[in-house]
């Protein structure tokens, strides 16, 4: 398990986890898998049950294909547009990072954390750490069909990653006292 | 003490991640790329009603699996010899040209002692591509008034 630098902005920075099986690291992986039009065609194909099965209304495999890339590209815009952004003009990461627990109001830091796609009902997850004060390591995201993460093996297997790279980024150290007093 | 910054930056690889350059590329080549999008997710879902696999597609383009499942990514720059080819062998219909249509604006030059029959009719209607090929026909009923005229 390696960290890469996606970018950093004066006080923020986003971050990413390279796994040793993947060539690229997370967050480049997912944006990759996003616009791939043969790997979202697939993806909905077989979770066709879930895509259908109400809280979405009623979509078509090619329309969700095409509002996922939709979706996607937007982020990635807006992502630049902070990269781009400075103190004169700051737009902050933590307004699209919120914390993993929908009843948790408070933010946390050493906390897991989530960031949504753009549009309305975005299916598209980032899953993240949050290093105080606000630099956020991607552990990685999915598509997200169902309420729970526990009710599909491709969200449970995102929530054990936020778990084990929690555990990784403690024994490097990165929460250690002195770096909480930032 | 380190902050927690510099701390990250410490154990993140020295090379950074490739996302930024390959985002920038495709917000540049956004126009594009959404076309090449549509393309590839019409052929996948003709592919997937027909009971086809790429390798099925691949052998009647004549090309590699691997050539065949790059395109249908939606990334590729396509060419119209590529997109016609797929046309010819699925049936289908992934790229068209709008109807072609023009405006012909003719200029009325009347001179005095001029022929009737001389003056050209004036269109600002648009024509479709087919119509301008077709003989112009034009009108000389006041000929022959003219020729009674100078009789």
């Amino acid at each position: 398990m390696e960290i890469v630098r996606i970018f950093e902005t004066p006080n923020q920075g986003l971050f990413s986890i390279k796994y040793e099986k993947n060539q690229t690291d997370e967050f480049d992986r997912l944006f990759d898998s996003w616009q791939d039009v043969e790997y979202l065609e697939k993806f909905f194909n077989n979770n066709k049950n879930d895509l259908t099965s109400g809280f979405f209304g009623s979509i078509s495999i090619e329309d969700a294909v095409m509002q996922t890339i939709n979706d996607a590209k937007e982020l990635q815009k807006q992502l630049l547009e902070i990269k781009d952004s400075n103190e004169l003009h700051p737009i902050f990461l933590n307004s699209y990072f919120k914390p993993l627990d929908n009843l948790r109001y408070k933010p946390d830091d050493l906390e897991r954390y989530k960031a949504y796609g753009v549009i309305n009902k975005s299916w598209i997850r980032l899953y993240a750490i949050r290093v105080p004060n606000d630099f956020f390591v991607v552990t990685g995201g999915t598509i997200k069909l169902t309420r729970a993460m526990r009710e599909r093996t491709h969200t449970q297997t995102e929530l054990d990653r936020l778990n084990s790279c929690r555990d990784f980024l403690r024994s490097q150290g990165i929460f250690d006292e002195d770096g909480l007093k930032d | 003490m380190s902050t927690t910054a510099e701390k990250l930056n410490k154990i993140a690889s020295i090379e950074p991640s490739k996302w930024v350059e390959k985002a920038e590329w495709r917000v540049a080549n956004e126009k594009w790329l959404d076309k090449s999008t549509k393309i590839a997710l019409t052929i996948i879902r003709t592919l997937r009603e027909r009971d086809l696999y790429q390798t099925d597609l691949a052998e009647l383009f004549g090309t590699t699996p691997q050539h065949i499942s790059k395109i249908l990514k939606g990334q590729e720059n396509l060419t119209l010899e590529t997109i016609t080819k797929f046309e010819t062998i699925l049936g289908i219909t992934l790229a068209e040209v709008p109807t072609f249509q023009t405006t012909i604006k003719t200029t009325q030059i009347i001179q005095f002692g001029q022929p009737s029959y001389m003056k050209m009719v004036i269109s600002s209607e648009p024509h479709s591509y087919e119509e301008l090929q077709k003989p112009i026909s034009c009108s000389n009923s006041n000929v022959e008034d003219d020729k009674r005229r100078a009789a």
